[in-house]
């Protein structure tokens, strides 16, 4: 996993690589939050164009980082998934607290845009 | 032609990336799609995943996955002897968990179900739980 800060849109971005599973979910877990509070990150954009497997581990670790950020009303938005990600998400219904994007750049511009607001 | 495979390995999160590998290279001379192997993959996943933090949890214990397969069909069970389910049927439902910690959704079995052609779970207190699934190939 790579964690990146920006702090024009202040966001992490979280590069996953590999497999997303119970056990692999609770270390990215910790380094995620850990680097949110260090950084002061408000949003959390997590890309899945590495991904190689994902259960319902990811979805778990996607709820949690929201509710870990949202009472600073930030943002987590959804990255580079494949077919089988897609698959995974849209019937778990995460897309109603988690924005989908196509790639970094265009999460980041989607940011930017409401902090324009 | 019929095949069958039988694994048991223990309840260790480590364990779940080998349980689908087991799957995933048992099913292979099927000729299944990659979304099938997807599909089945994470299935096993969920059920293992559910026998390590439900069923066994600290305690730790075995856990037995076993692949019988007939033509395109694709029978998988994955059992455990842990502390078993009161309401099976709860159990099953969207985004229902018993964990405490906010970190786990709660769609287990509701991704079997839906990755899957069925699933039976067969479990009681004290006596464990046995999922069955089955998928039939393209």
């Amino acid at each position: 996993m790579e964690l990146k800060f920006d702090k024009s849109c202040r966001s992490l971005t979280v590069i996953l690589h590999e497999e997303i599973d119970h056990h692999t979910s609770g270390a990215l877990r910790r380094k995620i939050d850990d680097a949110v509070i260090n950084q002061g990150a408000e949003n959390i954009i997590f890309d899945f164009s590495d991904v190689k497997f994902t259960d319902s581990s990811a979805i778990g670790l996607i709820m949690g980082r929201k509710k870990f950020i949202s009472p600073l009303g930030g943002k987590v938005i959804l990255s580079g998934m494949g077919k089988r990600e897609e698959k995974l998400f849209s019937m778990s219904g995460i897309y109603a607290i988690a924005e989908k994007c196509e790639n970094i750049a265009e999460a980041k511009k989607l940011l930017k845009e409401g902090v324009r607001r | 032609m019929k095949n069958s495979m039988k694994v048991e390995f223990d309840a260790i999160s480590s364990n779940e990336s080998f349980a689908r590998m087991c799957i995933c290279a048992f099913i292979a001379s099927l000729d299944p799609t990659v979304e099938e192997i997807n599909d089945i993959k994470t299935a096993v996943s969920e059920a293992v995943t559910n026998s390590i933090i439900h069923g066994y949890g600290e305690m730790g214990g075995i856990i037995t996955l076993i692949c019988e397969t007939e033509g395109k069909k694709i029978f998988v069970t994955v059992s455990d002897s842990g502390r078993g389910i009161c309401d099976v049927e709860l159990c099953m439902q969207p985004l229902y968990t018993e964990d405490k910690t906010g970190e786990r959704s709660g769609l287990g079995f509701t991704v079997m179900q839906t990755f899957m052609d069925s699933i039976d779970v067969v479990s009681s207190p004290g006596n464990g739980c046995t999922v069955h699934m089955l998928k039939e190939l393209s």
